[in-house]
């Protein structure tokens, strides 16, 4: 991989916190071309991304974290990525999980690899946290009839073709099933390699609330209707 | 009475005559009001249609159009809203890409 090939898509809001250890530790694994799409922040979250070594990009309003990754997603294809790896800014992931991803891509010839909790280990996951996703997990197989083992994971590597061809129409959280809907309508193949979630006070803190769920559920109907006016 | 709901049928009328509306929501509009002077007009109507659908009265079956006129409202709204998202979307995406800022020299250096 030529380095200037990859581009780490960073979506973030209010992540002041957290977001400088986010962009220093991918910095410092090598990754030069970090892209923090800050989603209308109204702390300094663009600010110290900048100060830290990323590309920033910045929605004068909140969109969403779907919005945030067709947002990096487009800018990065525009300045020639081959590969577009989303990464949460919460310190959720590990950049150590891009390189292992990246080696699945290339050895099995993959559009899409796909981070999964479920495969690998999660550090400090609530319960009320597994259960939502499992019920998101059960809907996405249900509805994309794809037989993945996360359906909400962040950490995802795209090819350029993957990233071309897909198009995230969910502004809010309900992208994570919207992108597994593509890949399965658009015949994109995809991998799963597991990965290490970890949970700390503060990703659990900047976590979902639980109605958030029915909010997703309508938003993933709509688009369904919508697709097929 | 009648004539007091009649014209403000008819009112209703006018106004949406004034809106910038589709030609198929024109019609639907136009159906409405048509359809409510004959309600008014021929008040057994209702009761008889109820009768024919096996509602009940004729109130009830009021009560029911009622319901599923505003279920067709809301989800109309929520349609065009998340059109408009769309188009928000679309448009703070521009700016946010035609404004990027580039990490300084020190990194590209790096």
């Amino acid at each position: 991989m030529v380095s200037g090939d990859l581009w780490i898509v960073v979506p973030a809001l209010n992540e002041s916190e957290s977001i400088r250890g986010v962009v220093a530790s991918l910095r410092a694994a090598g990754y030069e071309y970090v892209c923090v799409v800050d989603d209308g922040s109204t702390d300094a979250t663009g600010r110290i991304a900048h100060e830290s070594g990323a590309y920033v990009l910045r929605h004068i309003v909140n969109l969403g974290q779907g919005a945030s990754l067709q947002t990096g997603i487009s800018f990065a294809l525009s300045r020639g990525a081959q590969y577009i790896c989303t990464f949460d800014a919460d310190g959720q992931h590990s950049p150590d999980a891009i390189a292992t991803m990246f080696q699945i891509l290339a050895l099995r010839d993959v559009d899409v690899v796909l981070g999964s909790r479920f495969l690998g280990r999660t550090v400090g996951m609530p319960w009320g946290r597994l259960i939502l996703l499992k019920a998101a997990l059960a809907f996405t197989q249900l509805h994309s009839r794809l037989r993945v083992t996360d359906a909400h994971n962040g950490l995802r590597l795209l090819s350029r073709k993957a990233a071309s061809e897909i198009t995230i129409g969910q502004p809010g959280m309900a992208h994570a099933s919207d992108i597994l809907q593509q890949v399965a309508d658009k015949g994109l193949t995809y991998a799963e390699v597991p990965v290490t979630i970890t949970y700390s006070e503060y990703s659990k803190r900047k976590g979902q609330p639980g109605f958030e769920a029915f909010k997703i559920l309508l938003d993933l109907l709509y688009r369904w209707m919508a697709y097929r006016r | 009475m009648t004539f007091i709901i009649i014209a403000l049928l008819l009112l209703l009328a006018v106004y949406i005559g004034t809106q910038r509306l589709s030609g198929l929501q024109t019609a639907a509009m136009v159906c409405f009001v048509l359809f409510g002077i004959v309600l008014v007009v021929f008040q057994d109507l209702t009761t008889n249609l109820a009768h024919a659908l096996n509602v009940g009265r004729g109130t009830d079956l009021l009560f029911y159009c009622s319901l599923l006129a505003g279920l067709f409202l809301a989800s109309n709204f929520y349609f065009r809203f998340k059109r408009n998202e769309d188009v928000n979307v679309a448009v703070i995406r521009q700016i946010a890409i035609d404004h990027v800022i580039e990490p300084s020299e020190k990194w590209k250096a790096e």
